[in-house]
């Protein structure tokens, strides 16, 4: 059997050359596409003829293609300013035809996949998780090359490589299995694996009742028709992930091998590696298994009518799972008008601070526990807290905000903020234009470097409504002070996924009026990304709402 | 005193510019040195002025380490100017509970005098407007999708400026209009009234012209994009909606039926038509002359529009398709059919030439910002377009837009020379959120 590094070596995959080209594979239907050979003098013309094409600057275009070959290319980082370069790392994909994607043989995945008992689907998920953990030096290898280019700090780098075979875990997905598709006390597997008894005693229906010739026996009829079957059956799902957390494909190709559903992942722009990492483990360990026979992961420019045309129309795929910024939810919503879809929408949270917070000054561990909240991968998370309403005079607010600040700026010194050239002019229009007269709490990055400089994190105490369009959603804080927490409850919406609360005694007492108004979760301040099986997300049980469930 | 010598000697300057700019009106030889000079120097005397007597202004400057001796304009650029958005840096509650004393010391902030008076016995938006007109305060405003009013306060100067400048700037196309204007009537796009930026030109051409019809028979309360957005609060407000859903919805192809009609009857009594429009009305009402087989405006007949698509961007279409469609509704072509560009911020308009460039009057500086809000070089850049404007004298007028645009520079086959904006104008786009976190629309927090 040969090993994730044997098929980099022999392929000549994900190793970062001299030029900054890197070669990324596809999983395609569980083969491993590898792109062709590209000479960096081939790549540049190409960007050069876009650019020229399109009369945008460099970095405004992301991504060519040639005749076999997507080129990709991402500015390098400059790990010490946290500000991009002139240059760029270079990946190139390998091309593929959208229709070759698309599952239509449906005889053939019935008697494959769908039947396919679960033990042998988690003993697959075993050994894709085994193989992600143990190839250590590539790994290594892999964060450096995305340290090159991450605009998130090295911290959440780190982390988010060692949790790779974590998120694979078998025992986790049978847990997540078996919770979200259970029903009737029966675990939620055995509805995947078979058709399981529901009813004895169903009714007869009204027509049978009411039809006014008399009924005959025959030898072809039902023994047991009282009796009713309910069974969980996969679906060909489509999943668009989002860049935000690399974290995020992986999760989504966990829930497609999970839920035996044959399934095309897209890599998100700035995270391809983690999906390429999982397509030659799935080839390295099981390449015949068929939870990879019917996997496809790949990368497209988000937008691409080529593939997107071909993707969102009829009976390509009865599942859309799409993540992501508010243009793409709304462009899929509009587009994919014949197919499912389960928008896990862009939202943002919030953190609740009463009164109580200032008494013995725990409105400081407050402080610590809201920036942790807002800290949730460096804020773009969608659970992320971005306003925090603070009970309290404006003395006591204030204090809380500068406590804020000061959290931020511990952050700051443990994992630099990318300092995005769009986040730091939003951030000069607001304190120029619209937020003139609001209190500023600033952090600055690269003090005294003039063509470095930026504020790397930010509290801002507003006074009257803030438009949430303006917020950078990057380690930006707004506070707002309310004389009572209840007069939050009007700014509570479905855009708000999360509620942190403290102390816990006004989140006992908020809660269901906090969660009746759109918000999925609400939790004690300080733990807005804890994690745990069998919990809703967006308001639903995905795993259910990935399954297609059928009567007998 | 020097502040009186400080505006004279910029008074005198917008002399200067306008005489250039006669010259750039008839495309003749002009001084561009000669102009950025007068610019500069404004600038500078400006600097001063506002950091005196605006407070907003002071602050900023102050903050950056300022004085008012600021002599270079590089400094100006680059610490020292407002995103427009500055006019709306109140708390909107205010509005909501009528708060009009709390709003004129808002006011103050960005403005450059005085508001004596008592405002604490104002009832509403309309109310506050008509009182500080009584200070010889004209406020313009103007409404984003986000229902925020801007108000640009403007003095008797500024006021003077902007009505000057629009006129300069339009002379070669409105001269002989406004020469022969008994022969013209005016086919205005808009409401009957209201204080809104474009309203204050419909309000103005209807003025001069004997008769003008409007779209839609209703004048438009100052603060009505706000009831529209919060629902109404009392009958008059609840008045309000229904007739705005009538003219808007209900009557919406009667209105264009009725504003042909108007069009035809002026044609029979032989007048000439003066049109003015936004961009989707136009498009909707040349749609249903051309499905009526067209209405051909006799000879000098003008139409002016602009404003782009705003919350019409799903009917949007490609200036040359528009430019076919007036012809074929109207007969309109060439420089018969104008399209402008300004703010309510800004005391000038531009106007797009046969190759399709905004071209910018001598009378005002174009600098371009780059996505950090940082001033790029200049010409030949696409970036964020902000402006710095001399006849800004009653509030900061060192402003950065929302517009993304190519800022040009050169001599146009048109004739013009200079600055120009090249092609097409954005909106800013919002910034990228990557992933899941942020929000599917505007959401109060």
């Amino acid at each position: 059997m040969k090993t994730i590094e044997d098929l980099c070596r022999e392929h000549d995959l994900l190793a970062l050359r001299k030029d900054s080209v890197i070669r990324v594979p596809f999983l395609v239907k569980g083969a491993l596409r590898v792109p062709p050979v590209v000479g960096m003098d081939e790549i540049a013309e190409a960007f050069s003829e876009k650019e020229k094409a399109m009369g945008k600057p460099p970095n405004a275009v992301t991504s060519v293609r040639l005749e076999d070959a997507q080129v990709v290319r991402e500015p390098v980082m400059n790990r010490e300013t946290m500000r991009t370069t002139d240059e760029f790392v270079y990946q190139v994909l390998p091309a593929f035809d959208p229709e070759e994607l698309i599952e239509r043989d449906f005889d053939r995945v019935v008697g494959e996949l769908y039947n396919l008992p679960f033990e042998e689907v988690l003993d697959f998920l075993g050994k894709l998780s085994s193989a992600l953990s143990g190839c250590t030096d590539l790994l290594e290898s892999l964060q450096q090359v995305w340290r090159r280019t991450a605009t998130v700090a090295d911290l959440y780098i780190d982390f988010s490589f060692t949790s790779l075979g974590f998120l694979l875990n078998p025992d986790s997905a049978r847990e997540m299995v078996d919770s979200e598709l259970s029903s009737f006390g029966v675990q939620g597997s055995r509805f995947m694996d078979s058709w399981v008894l529901v009813s004895d005693n169903s009714m007869r229906g009204l027509s049978e009742q009411l039809c006014p010739t008399e009924a005959k026996e025959t030898s072809g009829d039902c023994k047991d028709p009282e009796k009713m079957y309910l069974r969980a059956m996969p679906t060909r799902q489509l999943h668009l992930t989002a860049g935000n957390a690399p974290a995020i494909p992986i999760i989504s190709t966990c829930r497609a091998i999970s839920l035996k559903s044959p399934a095309v992942i897209k890599s998100p722009y700035g995270a391809t590696l983690g999906g390429a990492l999982v397509s030659l483990a799935a080839c390295a360990v099981a390449p015949d298994h068929p939870s990879v026979r019917n996997l496809s992961i790949v990368y497209w420019p988000g937008g691409d009518e080529g593939v997107e045309d071909v993707f969102f129309g009829p009976e390509a795929f009865d599942r859309i799972v799409i993540w992501g910024a508010p243009d793409a939810v709304a462009s899929v919503k509009r587009r994919a008008l014949f197919t499912k879809l389960v928008t896990l929408n862009p939202r943002y949270g919030m953190s609740w601070i009463g009164r109580e917070a200032f008494e013995n000054d725990d409105y400081k561990e407050a402080a610590r526990r809201g920036a942790v909240d807002t800290m949730i991968w460096n804020q773009k998370a969608c659970i992320a807290s971005s306003v925090h309403y603070v009970e309290g005079d404006d003395e006591q607010v204030m204090a809380y905000a500068r406590a804020v600040q000061k959290e931020l700026a511990e952050w700051d010194r443990v994992a630099p903020n990318f300092l995005d050239p769009a986040a730091q002019g939003q951030i000069r229009r607001l304190r120029r234009g619209k937020l003139l007269n609001a209190q500023w709490l600033a952090n600055k990055q690269n003090e005294g470097d003039k063509k470095n400089e930026g504020v790397s994190s930010v509290v801002i105490v507003v006074r009257g409504g803030f438009d949430m369009m303006d917020h950078t959603l990057s380690r930006m804080v707004i506070v707002r002070q309310v004389s009572r927490l209840e007069d939050a409850l009007p700014f509570l919406n479905e855009s708000v996924s999360t509620v942190g609360v403290f102390p816990e005694s006004r989140r006992m007492e908020l809660c269901d009026r906090i969660l009746a108004r759109g918000v999925s979760t609400s939790y004690p301040l300080g733990m807005g990304d804890r994690m745990s099986t069998g919990l809703a997300h967006d308001g639903m049980k995905v795993y259910s709402e990935l399954m297609d469930w059928k009567n007998r | 005193m020097a502040e009186d010598r400080e505006l004279g000697r910029v008074l005198e300057i917008h002399d200067g510019l306008r005489e250039v700019t006669q010259l750039w009106v008839r495309r003749e030889d002009w001084e561009e040195e000669k102009a950025q000079r007068l610019r500069e120097e404004a600038a500078l005397l400006n600097h001063k002025r506002y950091f005196r007597s605006i407070p907003a202004y002071r602050a900023l400057a102050e903050e950056a380490g300022m004085d008012e001796d600021v002599t270079d304009m590089e400094v100006i650029k680059t610490d020292l100017m407002f995103a427009t958005d500055i006019f709306k840096s109140y708390d909107p509650a205010l509005i909501d509970d009528a708060d009009w004393e709390q709003m004129t010391v808002w006011l103050r902030t960005v403005y450059s005098g005085d508001l004596p008076g008592d405002y604490s016995n104002i009832k509403n938006l309309e109310e506050w407007i008509e009182k500080l007109a009584e200070a010889e305060l004209n406020i313009m405003t103007s409404s984003g999708t986000s229902g925020q009013y801007s108000f640009v306060p403007r003095d008797v100067n500024t006021r003077m400026g902007l009505m000057t400048n629009s006129a300069l700037v339009f002379q070669p196309f409105f001269a002989k209009v406004l020469e022969n204007i008994s022969e013209y009537d005016a086919a205005i796009m808009n409401f009957k009234g209201g204080s809104a930026g474009v309203q204050a030109a419909s309000n103005s051409i209807a003025n001069i012209v004997q008769n003008a019809y409007c779209l839609y028979d209703m004048v438009m309360p100052a603060d009505a994009v706000r009831i529209l957005q919060r629902g109404p609060r009392n009958d008059d407000e609840r008045k309000f909606i229904e007739e705005f859903e009538r003219v808007m919805t209900t009557e919406k192809d009667l209105r264009y039926e009725v504003m042909l009609d108007n069009i035809r009857g002026s044609l029979k009594n032989g007048q000439k038509i003066l049109m003015q429009s936004a961009c989707y009305q136009l498009k909707e009402l040349c749609t249903k002359a051309v499905q009526q087989g067209g209405v051909p405006l006799p000879e000098g007949s003008v139409l002016l529009f602009g404003g782009g698509w705003k919350t019409f961007e799903g009917e949007k279409m490609g200036k040359p398709e528009l430019l076919e469609l007036i012809d074929a509704a109207f007969g309109l072509k060439g420089e018969s059919a104008i399209e402008g560009y300004s703010m309510i911020e800004m005391n000038t308009m531009m106007t797009c030439c046969r190759e399709a460039r905004f071209h910018i009057p001598p009378l005002m500086e174009p600098v371009v910002f780059d996505e950090d809000l940082m001033p790029k070089p200049g010409a030949g850049e696409r970036g964020i377009f902000g402006f710095l404007d001399p006849f800004a004298l009653s509030y900061p007028g060192f402003l950065i837009s929302g517009d993304e645009i190519n800022l040009w520079h050169g001599e146009c086959p048109c004739g013009r020379k200079g600055y120009a904006i090249d092609g097409e104008i954005q909106r800013v786009a919002g910034k990228e959120v990557k992933g899941c976190g942020g929000i599917m629309a505007s959401v109060k927090a």
